[in-house]
């Protein structure tokens, strides 16, 4: 029988193992079956993590503590100044002992980890199985799946780890397989910029993680969850923890795309549009949202902390809209859009309430279902026109792609939040988080305007989606020339998961919402157990007028969206021209000039500083070296004709030498 | 209070052996007949062997003497430069089979 | 004492006990003879003595085998003094001796192998084996006949070593700059013995220090100071001859390059090992003039401290010397080898250089002996001379593992000069893999033996340096030429392994399962081993030390 504790070295050991496999088979023998081992790997992790999470429950129902731990084995151990005076000592911080460091690689399910597992395999398997037709006849066939694998392992080591330490291990390895999969076709210049700008800004983020978790270490001399989260109860209010959670948030904001750190998610869209859909939409940017999740018991302690979270995510949500409006590169849209909808994850957990962090994690569950069908949605759409995705040269396809087509569309009404679609629920509960918090709390003023910005993100959402919608599935049909005689509906592997994913995206948030069993459910966590007085049961049905603003507010959108863009091209243009007398128009198609700013600001003079240390370097250092390599050369040169072959020259030098010591003794 | 005007002691022989040493480096460093260059370093060697003989000698030297540790090394040294010469004219003879001359400084093929 | 008890003495006391101290050398001149007789006796035995060399050397080792040597066994042998006194038998000798023999075996499988199908091979194990047991006396020597001696018989063979290739016009002319040099040093030398024994009234190395001792005590006149320092310059103009020290260095460049690679490697080996051995005895027999010496025929026993602390002036001297010639010898070694394009020229300047560093233990050896009021203390100088045995005991593999490849190269291209090596990785890739180590270790480079031999060197040295503040001086050039010597030694690498091939013609391929192969890959995996089992070593180095003070 499969308890708890082997589910959970089975989850990420399955695909390590297949990764490994195809990695080392998948060139000589497996070939175009290079699928095989990792998509069954991926599948029997989902059913394992499907397995401990009704195990869980199960256990939670029973009352007994939500949390099982496995150690593999001790990684580090340096042993501090005393066992046992450090022990005592480590759960008051500021003393200057020092302390055992030890890190075990271990693995605990707790309900949020078991949460995250269970939608981070779910919807890998399905991703995976899309890309068995996405990826069909592609070089790297082999390459891709085996980073797949690999991604899976890290993700749900990160997910499952007992110690920052170790989370931060796999943090940074998520990263390289970002990394790796978005210049996975890294022929292309641009994918291999790409890859690398996300890597590079991804560090700065790292850095903060990084300095996150020393600070931890000297404050509470742990780096073990359980253990800080016992020491921050005892010193609430301490200026550390605010700085601690600061730098874990500069982390998040990196992995999470956040603004300032957001601009590497576009930019990673050349990749492989499974892996946006998998890595860059549904899983691996949530880390930072799981990874707040994770400390809430710090945020908790810092209203100044959780202003930030919350301001950083209103900002972004708001920011990631008003620029998806314009682009038209469908992937992009999508990118802006996964930044802008993390910006409302990171908005609820700001609010630092239990059901504040419900709600963001039920919108990372809903999110992840619908926005991985979007993208694979676009990828169907980009498989059939010949890798073409700029929605301005689309049109009609409704016809032609009917399973595409319509679980797009239930894509864009579950993520615009259409009644009883998952969207619907979660955004709402997140509405209605910021509302309460604004109601009853320290920063009201600042909640308030998050609520608004809030508020009308949603009205930006419906629009920015219902715009491709229109233009890619309605209206004249237009296909490009590349598209050539191809130019039909994807085959049955694809659609299959696509219709899968709709489903979900159409059911899974209503269910959790009338059940209330996952906000329930992940209060279990201890992360989350010392969140204030608990809400006692989620609102069924939200507020009602919540539910209905929030509504209004979709259908107007959805109307204005048809009423432009089923139009005629005009009417959008006129838009454009109305929009941009703010200038506005033209701030959100150059994106708010972020990037350009960024190399305006930090580039440029790095690059300008490289180039002088490399002059330098070149130059004077280089020139220093050589001339310690030419001064002895020119020495031994010029020394070299005392060497002139005349032997009685050699006597006579003999017997200078001879004198010359004798000189230097009589002195 | 000349050394012309002592009995002859062990500084005379001291001076007659420097005398030789230094005829013999010269010898040495300005010969280019390796044959005379040789004869320099026998003319070093005896000015050594005078050195071992009179130091030897209580005669001259008196009570802190080597005794017969400096004869016997003045007859070891004896055939320790005939050995060296065996071999050095040896040696220049062969010189000579290759370079046509037994000049020192016209082999100067190896230098720098 | 009449007659016939003095010969009873001399015969049974003396010179039986003597014997069975020496039999390594008595082997050594056995198998000399039996070499030569069987060339004489059997006329149809055209093939080389080399297995007869094999066995001689191997005897030699087995008799003359440091048992003591063993860490477990450490100094249970005192220094005795043999042949009334004229030698010294210790540990010093005997582990020194055994390490020349080790090398002597070595060299001769060497030889072997890169002179296969020669003639002149009778000559050749002859002359080296005399040599060596030239080289047993100068290890061994405690009376100013023997240092002669000793030197003598080590050089003579030597001088007709570098002429062997006679039809060569550089052999010959090597081998004629070489008689006349080293004749020339050789009477200096003998000269400055002259001075220093008939100075001090005996020709017994201890008694000679004794002797000097009880002159400074008494007052010394500056005649006196100038005979006797003008001596103690001339004998180290023989030893600097043999060592190559500036500005006594010039035969061996020219020799080297002039002479066969094998001769080379057993000059810049052997000769340079024995003749450290001879500095250190007499610098020992200076500096520290122990009892256990006393067994002169004037043995006249002194309060051993005073003695010592009398003699403080001859040791400043000594390190004096020693110190200034190492710092000179080994930045004119480093810096002539730069622009070198001949391997063994090149080889032969970065041996004058290693001289230099090896001459600095002696230094800090003689630096470290200590007199206070509380006694004598001389565990810093059995350090010191530890690490000399140790620097010797590595030196001994990489050099003769460079001048080994040197020739197995010659032998397939027919040339020494670096520029030919170009391109040798893509054909050799095992032999140029052995010659970087070599070079690396040359340099003293972790991880490679030349790094342990070169930190216990300067660690003695740094020792030595918080007695004698001067020799802070001497540590600094020591390092500064270790980062000077990286960069031609490198550029021997440079070209092997990145230069390319030679278009008209193609690099050797000599691959590491041949004979020769096999050989480098034996001389150059010591140098892997020493680095992580120094400790292997450092007991002998210790017990060789451990008699000398």
């Amino acid at each position: 029988m499969l308890d708890i504790k082997t589910l959970l070295i089975l989850i990420p050991a399955l695909p390590l193992v297949a990764a490994v496999l195809t990695a080392a088979l998948g060139a000589p023998i497996l070939r175009t079956r290079s699928h095989l081992p990792v998509v069954a790997a991926i599948a029997l992790s989902s059913v394992a993590s499907l397995l401990l999470l009704a195990r869980m429950q199960e256990q939670a129902g029973q009352g007994r503590g939500g949390q099982e731990t496995v150690s593999l084995w001790r990684w580090a151990d340096v042993a501090g100044d005393g066992q046992n005076a450090a022990r005592q000592e480590a759960l008051s911080p500021g003393h200057s002992l020092s302390r055992d460091f030890r890190v075990d690689v271990a693995l605990e399910a707790d309900s949020l980890t078991a949460a995250m597992l269970a939608i981070v395999t779910c919807i890998s398997t399905l991703v995976a199985i899309y890309s068995i037709g996405y990826m069909r006849g592609d070089l790297g066939y082999w390459r891709f799946f085996s980073y797949i694998g690999l991604f899976v392992f890290s993700m749900t080591m990160l997910v499952s780890a007992t110690n920052l330490v170790l989370l931060y291990v796999f943090w940074e390895a998520v990263g390289l397989c970002s990394y790796l999969l978005i210049g996975f076709w890294y022929e292309r210049p641009a994918a291999a910029d790409a890859g690398k700008k996300a890597f590079l800004v991804n560090r700065i983020g790292d850095v903060g993680l990084a300095l996150g978790i020393f600070l931890i270490w000297t404050t509470y001399g742990t780096v073990d969850f359980r253990e800080v989260f016992a020491a921050a109860g005892n010193s609430a209010g301490d200026w550390r923890t605010t700085v601690i959670c600061l730098l874990l948030l500069a982390g998040a904001c990196g992995k999470s795309a956040q603004v300032p750190l957001h601009v590497w998610l576009p930019d990673a869209m050349e990749g492989p549009t499974p892996v946006s859909a998998l890595i860059h939409a549904a899983t691996m940017v949530t880390a930072g949202v799981y990874l707040i999740a994770r400390c809430m018991p710090l945020f908790a302690t810092s209203v100044t902390a959780q202003c930030a979270v919350a301001t950083v995510g209103g900002v972004t949500a708001l920011l990631g809209g008003i620029i998806a409006v314009t682009q038209t590169d469908l992937k992009r849209i999508l990118a802006y859009s996964t930044i802008s909808h993390l910006g409302y994850m990171f908005l609820a957990l700001g609010t630092g309430t239990l059901l504040g962090v419900t709600a963001g994690m039920f919108h990372l569950l809903t999110h992840a279902f619908f926005k991985a069908l979007l993208f694979l949605a676009a990828g169907s759409v980009m498989h059939a026109m010949g890798g073409v995705i700029d929605i301005r040269r689309l049109g009609g396809l409704r016809r032609r792609m009917p399973v595409t087509h319509w679980t797009f569309l239930v894509g864009c009404l579950a993520i615009a939040g259409v009644w009883p679609l998952s969207g619907f629920w979660s955004k709402d509960a997140i509405v209605l988080a910021v509302q309460q918090r604004y109601g009853s709390g320290a920063a009201s003023t600042l909640f308030e305007a998050l609520f608004v910005t809030a508020t009308f993100g949603v009205l930006l959402i419906d629009f920015y989606m219902f715009r491709p919608y229109f233009l890619v599935f309605w209206g004249k049909e237009r296909i490009p020339a590349v598209a050539g005689g191809h130019a039909q509906e994807s085959p049955r592997v694809m659609t299959a998961p696509l219709i899968a994913l709709a489903l979900g995206a159409a059911g899974v948030g209503a269910y959790f919402a009338w059940t209330g069993s996952f906000a329930r459910f992940l209060a279990g966590s201890p992360s989350l157990a010392g969140l204030g007085p608990a809400m006692g049961e989620l609102p069924r049905s939200g507020h009602e007028s919540i539910a209905l603003l929030s509504t209004a507010i979709t259908l107007v959108g959805i109307v204005l969206a048809a009423f432009i863009y089923l139009g005629g091209p005009q009417r959008a243009a006129r838009l454009a021209r109305a929009m941009n007398v703010i200038g506005l128009y033209s701030l959100s198609y150059g994106k708010f000039f972020f990037d350009p700013l960024y190399h305006a600001l930090v580039v440029w003079p790095l690059l300008g500083a490289a180039r002088l240390a490399a002059w330098f370097d070149r130059r004077v250092i280089d020139g220093l070296v050589d001339l310690f390599g030419w001064l002895p050369a020119l020495v031994g040169a010029a020394l070299r004709p005392v060497q002139g072959g005349l032997v009685q020259f050699y006597a006579l030098a003999m017997m200078l030498g001879l004198l010359a010591m004798l000189g230097l003794l009589l002195m | 209070m000349s050394i012309f005007c002592e009995p002859v002691g062990l500084s005379h022989y001291l001076v007659v052996s420097a005398i030789l040493f230094v005829c013999g480096v010269l010898c040495m460093t300005t010969k280019r007949n390796v044959l005379g260059v040789l004869m320099g370093i026998e003319l070093v060697l005896n000015g050594a062997n005078l050195n071992f003989m009179a130091f030897g000698s209580p005669a001259i030297c008196g009570t802190s003497t080597l005794g017969l540790d400096g004869q016997l090394i003045a007859l070891f040294v004896i055939v320790l430069a005939a050995a060296e010469a065996a071999v050095a004219l040896a040696i220049a003879l062969n010189y000579y089979h290759t370079h046509a001359t037994v000049d020192v400084d016209r082999g100067n093929e190896l230098k720098g | 004492m009449n007659f016939n008890e003095l010969l009873q003495d001399v015969v049974q006391k003396d010179t039986l006990a003597s014997l069975r101290a020496v039999q390594p050398e008595l082997t050594l001149c056995a198998t000399i003879i039996a070499i030569l007789l069987a060339k004489i006796l059997i006329p149809a035995w055209k093939q080389s003595p080399f297995h007869l060399t094999v066995i001689g050397l191997a005897t030699a080792m087995f008799v003359g085998f440091p048992w003591h040597g063993s860490a477990a066994a450490a100094v249970s042998t005192l220094a005795q003094p043999i042949f009334t006194a004229s030698l010294v038998s210790d540990s010093f000798t005997t582990v020194v001796r055994f390490f020349l023999l080790t090398f002597a075996m070595l060299f001769a499988a060497f030889a072997e192998i890169s002179t296969d199908g020669e003639d002149d091979r009778t000559e050749f194990y002859v002359l080296i084996l005399g040599a060596l047991v030239g080289m047993c006396l100068m290890i061994s020597a405690n009376h100013v006949l023997i240092v002669l001696l000793g030197v003598e018989m080590a050089s003579v063979p030597c001088y007709v070593l570098a002429g062997l290739k006679r039809r060569q016009s550089k052999s010959s002319e090597a081998a004629l700059k070489y008689a006349v040099f080293g004749a020339g040093a050789a009477g200096v030398m003998m000269f400055g013995l002259s001075l220093l024994a008939g100075g001090l009234g005996t020709a017994h190395l201890p008694a000679m220090a004794a002797n000097l001792a009880k002159m400074i005590q008494g007052g010394i006149s500056p005649q006196q100071i100038t005979i006797l320092s003008l001596g103690g310059l001339m004998v180290m103009v023989g030893v600097g001859f043999k060592l190559s020290a500036v500005p006594f260095h010039f035969w061996a460049p020219d020799v080297f390059e002039g002479a066969t690679a094998e001769v080379a490697a057993f000059l810049s080996v052997a000769s340079k090992a024995a003749a450290l051995g001879l500095l250190m005895r007499l610098c020992s027999a200076f500096a520290f003039p122990a009892d256990m010496y006393f067994h002169s025929p004037i043995g006249e026993l002194l309060p051993q401290a005073s003695l010592i602390a009398a003699l403080a002036p001859v040791r400043q001297y000594i390190v004096a010397i020693v110190a200034v010639l190492a710092a000179v010898t080994c930045t004119f070694g480093n810096l002539a080898a730069y622009g070198q394009t001949n391997m063994k020229r090149l080889l032969a300047y970065s041996t004058i250089a290693h001289a230099g560093y090896m001459m600095m233990p002696v230094a800090a050896a003689v630096a470290l002996i200590r007199v206070g009021s509380d006694g004598v203390s001389v565990d810093g100088a059995r350090d010191a001379v530890a690490s000399l045995v140790t620097y010797i005991s590595i030196y001994l593999f990489m050099n003769l593992a460079a001048f080994a490849i040197v020739a197995f190269l010659r032998n397939a291209t027919g040339s020494e000069e670096i520029a030919d090596y170009a391109g040798l990785v893509r054909r050799s890739p095992g032999l140029t893999v052995c010659m970087a180590i070599v070079m690396f270790s040359l340099v003293g480079l972790p991880p490679l033996a030349g790094f342990q031999a070169k930190w216990v060197m300067f660690y003695s040295l740094i020792e030595a340096a918080h007695v004698c503040p001067a020799l802070w001086a001497l540590l600094s050039v020591g390092l500064l030429n270790t980062i000077l010597s990286l960069f031609y030694y490198l550029r021997v690498v440079r070209v092997m392994a990145l230069s390319p091939e030679p278009l008209y013609r193609e690099a050797p391929t000599i691959p590491l399962t041949s004979m020769v192969g096999m050989y480098c890959g034996l001389l150059t995996a010591p140098m892997l081993l020493l680095f992580f089992a120094l400790d292997r070593v450092l007991p002998w180095a210790h017990a060789a030390a451990s008699t000398l003070f």
